[in-house]
């Protein structure tokens, strides 16, 4: 059937697609991991270097012996922070890769579709069955997850950078900071999005399900069977 | 041909290890029975390389054969020639296949991995302590914000519910002290043996300084350092460990004494990160590893 080749390639689009986004989201989810106990060492750093800020080193009659003291310890506590930032830095640059990645294949099938909209029509994008959502749908959760991702990593970037060896209260707050990030996009999506759809479609008989986490995006089951095949 | 040619081997100048066993290099003599010139191999090795009262007779012997102490027979002992006659000597006899370190170097190399084995056992005491340390902490932060709870309320009740008594407390607290204690006299001893190291590199460098006098050209025992580089290394990181030994010293008096927060927590932020112990000391063990070869190049 010539007139559904159109509607075949977007769909084949969207079916490479799906994965990658799955396999990209173990990534940031990864990286995500990664960065709490980082935050965490930076905060206690933090509070090391406010307990020593705060401490008045000669009149701590012990340390009268150890002149050069404070200046060492904050060296070497800010030496020890620099190193966690760099470490910070590597999982920032992880995060950046799933964004730029799950971008640039969004992009792909948007282009796909784009090429095939005029052939396709609107009641052909907008079909939906009951073992299928519409091209429309999938399409939009695609840009959906693209957007979360760029907003995502901006706020965290933008959190990142704030952090100044100046001011340490700041640094103390981190971890709660960036939990509250978490819990805010949880809160969006939980409003935002639909809720669990089965959408299998054929792919020579490879079951592939494609389940994004409920707190970051809604889940979506993709389950490729025999059974989209009769359909189309 | 009469006579018997005894060798009798001399002062030992130098040990070697290879792959073929133990070696020691040692002047000898060659002593005949006879009076008439006796034409023996090793006369043929004089012959070569001069009389008998140069260099050249210096030769690789095994370190093993227990005859090496007594003269014997020439035929009886396989005698080596040191590396520095090369395969073409008059024998045609076997030089050892790798390269042998002179004693000196063999000693600067087995330091340098001593230094490695004592820094690594001194940054896991290092973490032991901290731990000890940081529960010594908590116990003082858990007992003074209990102490805050019961200001402020009056009821009996609360003391009660309070948790755990004064003396328990206490002997916690002593329990831990003592752990930390054990923990800095392991740290003493290591800084011990590290003083000894230095110390073992400092007499190596002034028998070169004898052996070369004012000779100021002198051939690296490795690749480019200078003997006196490997002291100056040593010197450097056994004063960092003495220094921090001192520090540490103070801790373990006074943690349990710290009388507020930001002290408490400053004693335990000295502790972990070894303000005297400089961020190139990493650098410095590693660039004396690679020099002697411990790290690939």
């Amino acid at each position: 059937m010539t007139q559904d080749q159109p509607l075949l390639a977007v769909q084949e689009a969207l079916k490479q697609c799906f994965p990658v986004v799955e396999e990209q989201q173990g990534l940031w989810q990864s990286a995500l991991s990664d960065c709490q106990p980082l935050l965490l060492s930076l905060s206690n750093l933090a509070e090391q270097l406010q307990a020593a800020q705060n401490l008045r080193f000669e009149d701590v009659p012990p340390l009268r012996a150890f002149p050069d003291l404070k200046e060492r310890l904050r060296r070497k506590q800010l030496w020890a922070g620099d190193t966690v930032l760099d470490k910070l830095e590597e999982r920032l640059t992880a995060l950046l890769k799933v964004r730029d990645t799950v971008s640039s294949h969004v992009e792909r099938v948007l282009q796909t579709y784009e090429q095939h909209a005029d052939t396709i029509g609107m009641d052909g994008v907008l079909q939906a069955s009951v073992v299928s959502p519409s091209v429309a749908d999938m399409l939009e959760w695609l840009q959906d997850i693209e957007r979360h991702y760029r907003n995502s990593y901006l706020k965290r970037k933008c959190l990142l950078s704030s952090i100044q060896w100046g001011d340490l209260a700041n640094i103390q707050a981190l971890p709660k900071a960036w939990d509250r990030i978490s819990e805010d996009e949880h809160q969006t999506l939980v409003q935002g999005f639909c809720p669990e759809v089965l959408l299998p479609v054929s792919t020579q008989g490879r079951s592939f399900c494609l389940r994004l986490k409920h707190h970051l995006l809604c889940e979506v089951c993709l389950d490729y069977s025999g059974r989209v095949a009769s359909l189309i | 041909m009469g006579g018997v040619l005894w060798i009798l081997p001399g002062a030992v100048e130098d040990f070697a290890h290879t792959e073929g066993g133990s070696w020691s290099r040692r002047i000898i003599r060659l002593v005949s029975s006879e009076s008439a010139p006796v034409r023996s191999a090793t006369e043929q090795i004089k012959d070569v390389e001069g009389s008998r009262d140069s260099p050249g007779w210096l030769f690789w012997l095994p370190l093993s054969d227990s005859r090496i102490t007594s003269p014997c027979r020439e035929k009886e002992i396989p005698a080596y020639f040191s590396t520095t006659f090369g395969p073409g000597n008059a024998l045609g006899s076997i030089t050892p296949r790798k390269p042998v370190l002179s004693v000196s170097a063999r000693k600067i190399k087995d330091n340098a991995a001593d230094w490695h084995n004592l820094i690594l056992k001194w940054e896991n005491l290092n973490d032991t302590g901290f731990a000890t340390a940081n529960n010594i902490a908590n116990l003082k932060i858990s007992l003074w914000s209990e102490d805050k709870t019961e200001l402020q309320s009056s009821s009996p009740a609360c003391g009660e519910k309070a948790g755990r008594t004064l003396p328990e407390y206490s002997k916690e607290l002593e329990m831990l002290c003592e752990e930390l204690q054990t923990t800095f006299n392991a740290l003493a001893k290591i800084q011990t043996k590290m003083e000894k190291l230095s110390s073992t590199t400092k007499g190596i460098c002034e028998l070169e300084n004898y052996h070369y006098g004012h000779e100021r050209q002198r051939p690296p025992l490795f690749h480019t350092w200078p003997t006196a580089q490997f002291y100056e290394v040593s010197r450097k990181l056994s004063d960092m460990y003495r220094k921090e030994l001192l520090l540490k010293r103070t801790i373990t008096e006074e943690l349990a004494h710290a009388a507020d927060r930001d002290l408490t927590l400053s004693y335990l932020s000295m502790w972990l990160h070894q303000p005297y112990v400089e961020t190139d000391s990493r650098l410095l063990l590693e660039s004396m590893l690679l020099e002697t070869g411990h790290r690939a190049l």
